[in-house]
């Protein structure tokens, strides 16, 4: 057995030689890049950590401000709805005021309307009595117009109280006699006397014509009218049927 | 070969130093690695290529190996483990090259690689621990063992390089005597034998060389007290 020393230190040297050059070109270079690989990773990693970050606290400003403008957007809902509410009260209540005013006017316009067809009705109620009583009356002889009321007019003086027909008997200016045709002489004369015997005056009486009595006789006085004929009568009697109208 | 495995051939002469064919094959195999090694890693980038990739897995590999075996941080040792690792796994499948002889076939470049393993776990050695806690090493576990620890560093170097030196050997001698006996077809599953004897034995010489440096660069296990109980004793507390 016999080792060449000179190929056993070549070997050596050359083992020396190969681990030097495989750790410049192979292994640093290899280690290098896989640790720059490692820190471009972790780099990475950093960032998206960090955009991750980012990306959470732009979506919670994004929540925030999606809240804020759901809270303004309530806001302006209730105050629009607050508004709107208003005017519809404003309006609702100047279409009542409105309303009212008109059923106000209509009724003040049907109540106007009411009470001139009310009047209407009693002229042509008036006028048809008058009618009626005038087409009766036509059947009488003239001086039942007269002479019929004569009695009743000397009660109704008699009835007065003393003071009153006082006033009669005393009055400055004469009494007139209404009558609702020309009386004949000898009625007037009647007429006249029996007055005078009632109220105790002895004054003349003026004598005067009024058709629209119908029939009856009417004695005035400056302060006081004693009524004894159809036309008082009537407007008393549609007096009183207005009245009953009225309360029913 | 089928002559001498000790006889060294000089195949010429730089001055007055000899150059075997193995150390020719040696420089051929260093070409082709470190020129290999030189041009995949011209163009690292940090998205790696399939050659890269291919290069960051070795790498990973002689990391996880170094760690593994003797856990320690695998940076410094990554280029002595990881180079012999590729010198002897070449030099040994350098032999199905035609007219290529291995060079772990002779003694020398084996006793080279086992010199070089012997010299740099002690360079480790004192490099970690420092004279004293190196030379302590030798005195583990009492100083009666001083003696049989200096003869297990011989001896242990001498069987590193034995083995690497038997096992190629023998296989290239069962190829040569295979192709002269039975032609070209008989020797291939010899040489198919021959590829796994070489992987096999690169990987024990580096696994090897991890453990004489790990030993030399780990500290030791703290000494048991007399009245301390076994490792095979100890009770799990969970």
């Amino acid at each position: 057995m016999k080792i060449d020393f000179w190929t056993l230190a070549l070997q050596a040297i050359n083992a020396l030689v190969l681990i030097w050059l495989l750790s410049r070109v192979l292994y640093r270079p290899v280690v290098r890049a896989m640790a720059q690989r490692r820190d471009a990773a972790t780099k990475l990693l950093a960032d998206a950590e960090a955009e991750r970050d980012r990306a959470r606290q732009a979506t919670a400003a994004a929540t925030a401000q999606q809240a804020e403008l759901a809270a303004g957007r309530d806001t302006a809902l209730k105050a629009a709805q607050a508004d709107a509410e208003a005017a519809r009260t404003r309006l609702l209540a100047a279409a009542q005021a409105e309303a009212e005013a008109l059923r106000q006017q209509a009724q003040a316009e049907r109540d106007k309307q009411l009470v001139a067809q009310q009047r209407a009705d009693e002229q042509r109620a008036a006028a048809l009595a008058v009618d009626i009583t005038a087409r009766l009356l036509g059947r009488l002889p003239a001086s039942a117009r007269v002479a019929g009321f004569l009695d009743d007019l000397i009660a109704s003086l008699r009835a007065l109280p003393e003071s009153q027909r006082q006033q009669l008997a005393e009055a400055s200016t004469p009494l007139a006699l209404v009558a609702p045709r020309t009386l004949e002489a000898d009625e007037s004369e009647r007429c006249v006397r029996a007055i005078q015997q009632a109220v105790g005056r002895t004054a003349p009486l003026q004598l005067t014509v009024d058709p629209n009595l119908i029939a009856g006789l009417e004695l005035r006085s400056s302060s006081l009218v004693v009524s004894n004929h159809l036309r008082a009568d009537l407007d008393h009697l549609l007096h009183e049927l207005n009245h009953a109208d009225g309360h029913a | 070969m089928i002559g001498s495995p000790l006889r060294t051939d000089t195949l010429f002469h730089l001055g007055p130093v000899p150059v075997s064919s193995a150390v020719a094959v040696t420089w051929g195999i260093m070409a082709v690695l470190v020129l290999g090694a030189w041009l995949a890693t011209r163009h690292l980038s940090p998205r790696p290529s399939r050659t890269q990739a291919l290069l960051e897995l070795l790498v990973e590999t002689i990391d996880t190996q170094i760690h593994d075996t003797m856990q320690v941080d695998p940076a410094p040792y990554r280029s002595l483990i990881g180079s012999i690792f590729l010198f002897v796994l070449t030099a040994n499948w350098s032999g199905l090259v035609p007219g290529v002889e291995p060079p772990t076939a002779h003694l020398e470049t084996d006793a080279a690689l086992a010199g070089i393993v012997f010299f740099a776990t002690i360079w480790f050695g004192l490099r970690t621990r420092g004279v004293r806690g190196y030379l302590a090493t030798f005195a583990e576990p009492g100083w009666l063992m001083v003696p049989l620890n200096l003869v297990e560093q011989i001896t242990r170097t001498f069987s590193l390089m034995v083995r690497l030196f038997g096992n190629v050997m023998s296989g290239v001698f069962v190829v040569g005597i295979a192709l002269s006996l039975a032609g070209l077809i008989v020797p291939i599953p010899f040489m198919a034998l021959d590829l796994l004897t070489g992987a096999i034995q690169a990987y024990i010489f580096s696994v090897l060389a991890m453990v004489f440096i790990g030993a030399a660069v780990h500290p030791a296990p703290p000494s048991r007290a007399p009245d301390a109980p076994a490792p095979s004793d100890r009770r799990d507390p969970s």
